[in-house]
């Protein structure tokens, strides 16, 4: 943090030597008057004139200390020295930075509200394809669920959950584009990445801020010579856990229980398995399906500039071979960043991105099957053919990925072409467009083939499917800054902004074409099979508009005192027509105590800040897709075959979507109040945070099939959920000298979300398992997305479980339901360490979830003869085991019970890196550059108690569930049920980063 | 330069100024896409009034509406039918149906009755919609007249299945409270069968025959239809004078063209799909768009060994196996035995033998075969149309009318015509029932429902109408209630979803 210069020059050994030199600030280098300059241990002293200067008469030996109000003091030994220049380093440096609030910029010191910054070397040294994965554990109020598929996204909860449907993600702000999608985005072009927390802070955003804004930062160029780095990684990945199946001795003993116990008193059970021979050959399926995935990554980025321009060019490749076999995704991109200054108050620029992606996709049911299938069949028979298991539906996974061909490209520019003019002193006029232009196509081929009666296909099929996606942003705002008398400073902007998504979709099948790559084509199937996805979101579109108009004024007075309020009001094409405005604010204050007058003759504190804000901010995306706007939307239901096959069947429409006609902004308003620090020259920092924020949230009540809602669910605001908490983090960082320095940094949340308030006798249920099971209910009092299921008590005679009669009236109903905790953590927190020493660096990092709950749905749900896990197998009941934990072996569905609930508490080693950096005196051909060498196991442990595969668990998202539920996956009320399996991955891998 | 920049300065504010006027009303309110919309254009094109009749067929096609759980409830709940497949394999709740160990919350039950009113709502947005189309008022009460026998078809399903249920004869607004106080309301089962019997009163009269027409509109609803639907009803009412007059009518051809066909084993084939033996059928294309979803496969044979590559054979899942008493059910010779049931050994129509397979009989009615009928390529859809009312079943009722009216002869020449038909080419087999006795000659004719009947989706509630349910079902093994089970229990979502103003039927 503190840089010091010195400029050495030889000197005669004196008794006494006078010694003159200048005092500056480290950051800006201007001189600083008044800097008090004392020969240590004695009183004799000086001050530095206007213009920083000084002279002062010492001894060769002594030691001068250099000291001023809001400055670290420096203590320099003069060695001889006579000309000694100090550069001061601010001791607030941390609230001089500046940092991206969305429209603009603000020093640290003047943002009342909360945000986080994460620097890009964070995210850069994981090997991640987003850096929203990378956020993992680095930010307070930052909670990432860990997604294992290639190419896609972590969920991303900011200070707990307030929406109980839909996304409840984050938007991301990449250079102005709105997007919730920065998997386009190379982790090594990103300058700054900036969580904004709170109302106050994301109330620019106003309407799209509701579940969190994180802003992303791309690099420029500086003026200068030009900058070269270059980065590459590899490496390879495995699986984290592993769930222990039953072997198929084991797995037959179990099936065979669970017929027998499934038998009528009196009947005779037909066993799946003979008793006497039972089969002993173990496939292990999970293991058929993986494999050691392979990682790499390499980059180029070019950056410069000359007055009158800079330039900023990158490109790179991602390659991620995941772990499922037949898995692939790649990644190439490029950007360029570009600002031409065309005159002193005129500037144009643009930041530019293209970026193709290219992925062979398996579906992740095949992990699902993997997780069911039969250990006592085969992978292939003995005369090749693909093995079954006679009396389980479960098709081959093997089979599954050998005939998958699926194939998706995408071809996404993104990007912002701007002008920016300053007629006046202080004043910026600003017009940006940004937009987003994405196309993809997508190829899905079906051959012939026959597994069983289960897994079969008589007729080829090809689907095409076609999207593309068009949006844009234009923004025009002026900022204007001024200091009025050197006390009163001023930051005014006013903008207003037109946005339009347009999105379109196709998914076209035909049957009967050859199983040839390069006959893949709609005209050679047969023509007259031609259909379309029956699915109305399959084949469509979307638009939505949305404009906006804002402002933010903050008011400093004398650097202590500051006062931030904006307001914004939004309109939007999602809601009914007198409903599509909504107006959002928020104000805040800080103080800079650091710089009051009783402070200055203290040491400890090198700053010291409060803030405290209250906003409200909106939320149209949790509810998109469900087109409230369209109060009198007809829906096609299908299509009806008369007289087929002579005439084509025909399409029928009505109204099946009952709307609320009220339905506008879900909302959240909430404080904020938080404590900033650093002590002992800046060795330690830290910050403590309080929120406190209510969210009127959109519910889906069901309502009865009487009315004619085809997914009998209507979108209301229903609900009130709060979420409320403590944050803190503090982190230790110290050079020790120029060889070694190391850091310590630790962060918590406390985050209690809690159902406020619901309308009428609102019962909301969730997390269905897809076999007629609910897991969860949303009530007042409760977390969102509460388990809610029995009690279990003990054992009856057969070895099923009895469960709590709550209400003691003798039958066991909903009305004896107990809830069980949430998947919302109680607190997530992150740990970090690193030092450097000499040429080497090291760090590491982890990341853990504390007091939530997870449902093991895999273990609920069993469709009649699945494999069953090794666990469930030793601890099952039979008549010789009484006191066995388990139930007996059975193939009726279970209820969902307390046995089922796990804890979700987990540490997880989230990235460990080692580093070398090669001398560049040494090595001549380093001259002028950096060669650095690492080494990073990537998530290599975790450690829980959770027996499933992944204690990070996103949303239901089972093939059995309704369209209403899938949209729905990911939701609030149905998180933290584990019933897809996707495995997540621990990855080792060396790289190199250099830059000349 | 200096003024290249002054240019550039000039049209930014210009087009700043040139957008905020634009910021027009329109922006925010653009029409949905891919959606019609009810304020405009939608009305005023004719082609949607008949859109709007469609989806009350379409609704027929569903999975919750006419695949798993209709065939879970109306026919693994009976004698005829276990629930197949493999023994830990329970199709979430089909061995709760077999045994009648099945409560509020079995999902079944909620399928049938969430999609059965979803149906009706259906049709109540066609009754209130169509009206408002320039067309032919001829067309619309054509229109009105198919939706009002749908809807009776959607109420038939309901009030034998639930019994008293909510009457909702239009769209119900539901920000109304009072208009949702109303659709609470459940009314006794008489007052549910008037108000079937008014819709098919009107579909009757107002339905053109089957000859009238034209093959775009085959699978429509026609006044045959009407016709034997409404016998069928009459005969639940025992309401035997016009049970018999309607089925008289339909079998002397005065509400179209009907017959038996000769050859009882082509009813449920491609080539017996629209034929003079049908009155409606469920029509299904066999393409993913148009037909009932995955019908055939929940049905379909498993796990199969064939004298031909099993990827030329249509299986499934082998759920709603035919039981070894209704195949014993059967005389010797009796042609509909085997053309209703596929047992292993048996070979199909089509050629193909089945020389093993995991149950030993599965429902021949729901099978399709790729090689010698229309397929569509997947097992999810096959094209065979789901028999809703045929002649069989018209003279059966014209027998069972007559007999209560004491016209055994009536009775016996329609009970013999199906016999005779049952024979086939054996002239041994099947003999004419002689018997002149009203108690013999009745439960000869239930007898006979169930043989011509049999995998039909009937068994169930003609046992409960003919009240041989807890007789014939105990005898069977299952745990039937007398007084419970003659009618299922009310979904318990939907009486959450009331705020528990539904009743719970007596017993659950």
């Amino acid at each position: 943090m503190v840089i010091l210069l010195f400029l050495i020059v030889p000197a005669m050994a004196q008794q006494s030597i006078t010694i003159k030199g200048t005092v500056v600030d480290s950051l800006d280098g201007t001189p600083i008057p008044g800097v008090s300059v004392l020969v240590k241990g004695t009183t004799q002293g000086t001050q530095t004139d206007a213009n920083g200067n000084y002279s002062i008469n010492a001894a060769p030996d002594a030691t001068l200390t250099f000291s001023f109000v809001s400055y670290n003091r420096q203590e320099i030994p003069v060695n001889n020295q006579t000309l000694i220049n100090v550069k001061l380093a601010s001791a607030n440096q941390e609230l001089e930075q500046v940092v991206v609030v969305g429209y603009g910029t603000q020093k640290r010191s003047q943002i009342v509200g909360s945000v986080s910054s994460v620097k890009s070397e964070e995210i850069t040294k994981q090997p991640v394809l987003t850096a929203a994965q990378g956020l993992q554990g680095k930010a307070t109020g930052v909670q990432i669920n860990t997604s294992g598929q290639p190419g896609s996204q972590p969920q991303v909860r900011i200070r707990g959950v307030g929406s109980i449907t839909g996304n409840q993600n984050p938007i991301y702000v990449v250079d102005g584009v709105i997007t919730d999608d920065i998997t386009n985005i190379n982790n090594s072009d990103i300058a700054s990445l900036e969580v904004l927390k709170d109302a106050s802070a994301q109330a620019i955003y106003g309407s799209r801020a509701g579940n969190g804004v994180i802003l992303v930062t791309t690099k420029s160029g500086q003026s200068g010579k030009m900058n070269i780095s270059v980065n590459a990684y590899a490496g390879f990945r495995n699986m984290t856990n592993k769930v222990e199946m039953a072997n198929a001795t084991s797995y037959a003993t179990y099936t065979n229980e669970a017929i027998i116990n499934g038998t009528a008193e009196g009947e005779t059970p037909e066993l799946l398995f003979d008793p006497n021979n039972l089969p002993t050959q173990t496939t292990d399926w999970m293991d058929e399906i993986t494999r050691q995935g392979l990682v790499h990554n390499y980059d180029l980025g070019i950056s410069g500039g000359s007055e009158k321009t800079t330039y900023y060019f990158s490109a790179g490749y991602f390659g991620d071979q995941g772990i499922l076999k037949g898995s692939k995704y790649d990644r190439f991109n490029a950007r360029l960043n570009n600002e031409y200054k065309l005159a002193p108050i005129l500037s144009v620029g643009h930041n530019l991105t293209i970026t193709y992606s290219k992925s062979d996709n398996i579906p992740g049911s095949v992990f699902s099957s993997a997780y069911r299938m039969s250990p006592a069949a085969s992978v292939r028979n003995a005369d090749g053919s693909y093995g079954y298991q006679s009396g389980l539906n479960v098709g081959n996974p093997v089979a599954s990925i050998d005939y998958t061909n699926d194939y998706t490209n995408t071809l996404r520019l993104q990007g912002n072409g701007y002008i920016t003019l300053k007629p006046i002193e202080g004043l910026t006029l600003r017009s940006d467009f940004n937009f987003d232009k994405t196309d993809g196509d997508g190829l899905q081929y079906a051959p012939v083939y026959t597994v069983f009666s289960a897994q079969q296909n008589n007729r080829s099929r090809l689907n095409v499917l076609d999207n593309s996606r068009f949006y844009y942003i234009w923004n025009n705002q002026a900022t204007y800054s001024k200091t009025v008398a050197e006390k009163h400073e001023i930051n005014a902007t006013l903008g207003y902004s037109f946005e339009r998504d347009r999105a379109t979709r196709s998914n076209i099948q035909v049957l009967d074409v050859p199983n040839q790559r390069n006959l893949w084509y709609i005209s050679q199937g047969d023509v007259s099979t031609i259909t379309i996805d029956p699915n109305n979101n399959a084949n469509g579109g979307d638009l939505v508009r949305r404009q906006s108009i804002f402002g933010r004024l903050t008011y400093t007075y004398n650097n202590r005192y500051n006062i931030s309020g904006s307001l914004r009001r939004d309109g939007s094409s999602s809601f009914p027509v007198n409903n599509k405005w909504g107006t959002f604010y928020s104000i805040g204050g800080s103080w800079n105590i650091g710089e009051e007058g009783f402070m200055e003759n203290q040491e400890l504190f090198d700053y010291l800040r409060l803030r405290v804000g209250y906003g409200k901010v909106g939320n149209d995306i949790s509810i998109s897709g469900n087109n409230l706007a369209a109060l009198q939307g007809v829906s096609q239901t299908g299509y009806y075959p008369y007289g087929f096959p002579d005439f084509d069947p025909a399409l029928g429409i009505s109204y099946n979507q009952i709307r609320d006609a009220g339905a506008s902004w879900e909302t959240t308003k909430g404080i904020d109040a938080g404590l900033e620090f650093g002590l002992i020259e800046g060795k330690l920092s830290g910050s403590f945070g309080y929120y406190n924020k209510l969210t009127d949230a959109y519910v889906p009540v069901t309502i009865p099939s009487l009315f004619g809602d085809a997914d009998r669910t209507v979108y209301s605001q229903a609900a009130r959920v709060r979420n409320s908490g403590f944050e803190a983090a503090l982190n230790w960082d110290n050079r020790v000298n120029d060889d070694f320095s190391y850091r310590f940094g630790a962060n918590i949340t406390f985050n209690k979300n809690i159902v406020d308030e619901v309308d009428g006798n609102l019962r909301l249920q969730g997390g269905s398992l897809g076999n007629g099971q609910i897991v969860t209910m949303t009530q007042v009092g409760e977390p969102v997305g509460s388990f809610w299921v029995y009690q279990v008590e003990g054992h009856d005679e057969q070895g099923n479980f009895t469960y709590l009669d709550v209400n003691a009236d003798g039958v066991i109903d909903d009305n004896d339901r107990v809830f069980a905790g949430s998947y919302q953590p109680k607190a997530y927190y992150g740990f970090n360490a690193g030092f450097n020493y000499k040429q080497w660096d090291f760090s590491f990092d982890l990341y853990g979830n504390l007091g939530n709950k997870i449902f093991n749905g895999k273990r609920a749900v069993r469709f009649g003869n699945d494999a069953v896990e090794q666990e469930v197998f030793e601890n099952r009941w039979t008549a010789s085991t009484p006191n066995a934990t388990g139930p007996a072996a059975s193939n009726t569905i279970p209820r969902p019970s307390t046995y089922y609930i796990e804890s979700g508490n987990f540490l997880r080693i989230n990235n460990i890196t080692l580093g070398y950096t090669l001398n560049s005196e040494k090595w001549a051909f380093l001259k002028d550059s950096k060669l650095r060498f690492f080494a990073t196991a990537q998530n290599p442990l975790v450690f829980t108690s959770y027996s499933g595969f992944t204690p990070e668990i996103g949303g239901a998202t089972s093939g059995n569930i309704s369209e209403a539920d899938k949209r729905n996956a990911g939701s609030a009320i149905n998180s933290g049920i584990e019933l897809d399996v996707y495995p997540i991955y621990s990855t080792y891998m060396f790289g190199l980063n250099l830059t000349f | 330069m200096k003024q290249f920049i002054h240019y550039i300065s000039i049209l930014t504010i210009v087009s700043t100024a040139v957008a905020i006027s634009s910021c027009s009303k329109d922006w925010l309110n653009p029409a949905p896409e891919n959606q019609l919309s009810g304020d405009d254009s939608t009305f005023s094109d004719p082609q949607n009034a008949e859109r709007f009749v469609n989806s009350a067929y379409t609704n027929l096609l569903t999975w919750d509406q006419s695949s798993f759980a209709w065939i879970g409830v109306t026919s693994i709940t009976s004698d005829d039918a276990d629930k197949g497949s493999s023994p830990g394999d329970n199709g979430t709740d089909k061995d709760q149906l077999d045994n009648f160990t099945f409560s509020a919350s079995t999902p079944s039950f909620y399928s049938m009755w969430s999609s059965n009113y979803l149906g009706v709502s259906y049709c109540n947005q066609a009754l209130e919609n169509v009206p408002q189309f320039a067309i032919e008022e001829s067309l619309k009460t054509r229109y009105a007249a198919e939706v009002r026998f749908l809807r009776a078809f959607y109420y038939f399903n309901l009030v034998r299945m639930f019994g008293n249920v909510p009457k909702v004869d239009r769209v119900i607004d539901y920000e109304n409270e009072e208009e949702r106080e109303t659709a609470y309301t459940q009314l006794p089962a008489d007052s549910i069968y008037a108000f079937i019997k008014s819709d098919l009163e009107f579909a009757l009269k107002n339905l053109p025959k089957n000859t009238e027409l034209g093959g775009e509109d085959l699978g429509r609803a026609t006044m045959g239809a009407a016709a034997g639907l409404l016998a069928k009803v009459s005969m639940y009412r025992k309401e035997w004078d016009r049970a018999y007059s309607l089925t008289d009518s339909i079998i002397n051809g005065a509400v179209g063209a009907y017959g038996l066909v000769n050859d009882y084993t082509t009813i449920w084939r491609e080539v017996g799909e629209n034929s003079s033996e049908s009155l409606f059928e469920i029509q299904s294309s066999g393409l993913r768009n148009s037909s009932v979803q995955q019908f055939s496969q929940v049905q379909g044979m498993r796990e199969g060994v064939f004298n031909v590559p099993s990827g030329q054979v249509f299986q499934g899942w082998g759920f709603n196996t035919p039981t070894q008493d209704l195949y014993d059910a059967y005389g010797e010779g009796d042609v509909r035995r085997d053309a209703s049931i596929i047992s292993v050994g048996n070979t199909l129509f089509d050629g193909v033998q089945v020389q093993s397979a995991f149950n030993p009989r599965y429902n021949y009615k729901a099978y399709q075969s790729i090689t010698q009928e229309t397929y569509g390529g997947s097992t999810d859809y096959s094209n065979v149309n789901i028999r809703v009312l045929r002649m069989g079943e018209i003279y059966l009722i014209r027998a069972e009318a007559a007999n209560e009216l004491g016209n055994t002869a009536v009775a016996l020449s329609s009970l013999n015509a199906i016999r005779a038909r049952a024979r086939g080419d054996n002239a041994n087999a099947v003999p004419d029932v002689q018997t002149t006795d009203q108690a013999t000659l009745r439960q000869s004719i239930w007898n006979e429902r169930r043989l011509e009947l049999a995998m039909e989706y009937d068994r169930f509630f003609d046992l409960v109408r003919t009240g041989q349910a807890g007789t014939v079902l105990r005898a069977h093994g299952k745990q039937f209630v007398d007084g419970k089970h003659e009618l299922f229990p009310i979904p318990q979502n939907e009486i959450i979803a009331s705020s528990n103003i539904l009743q719970q039927n007596p017993g659950y």
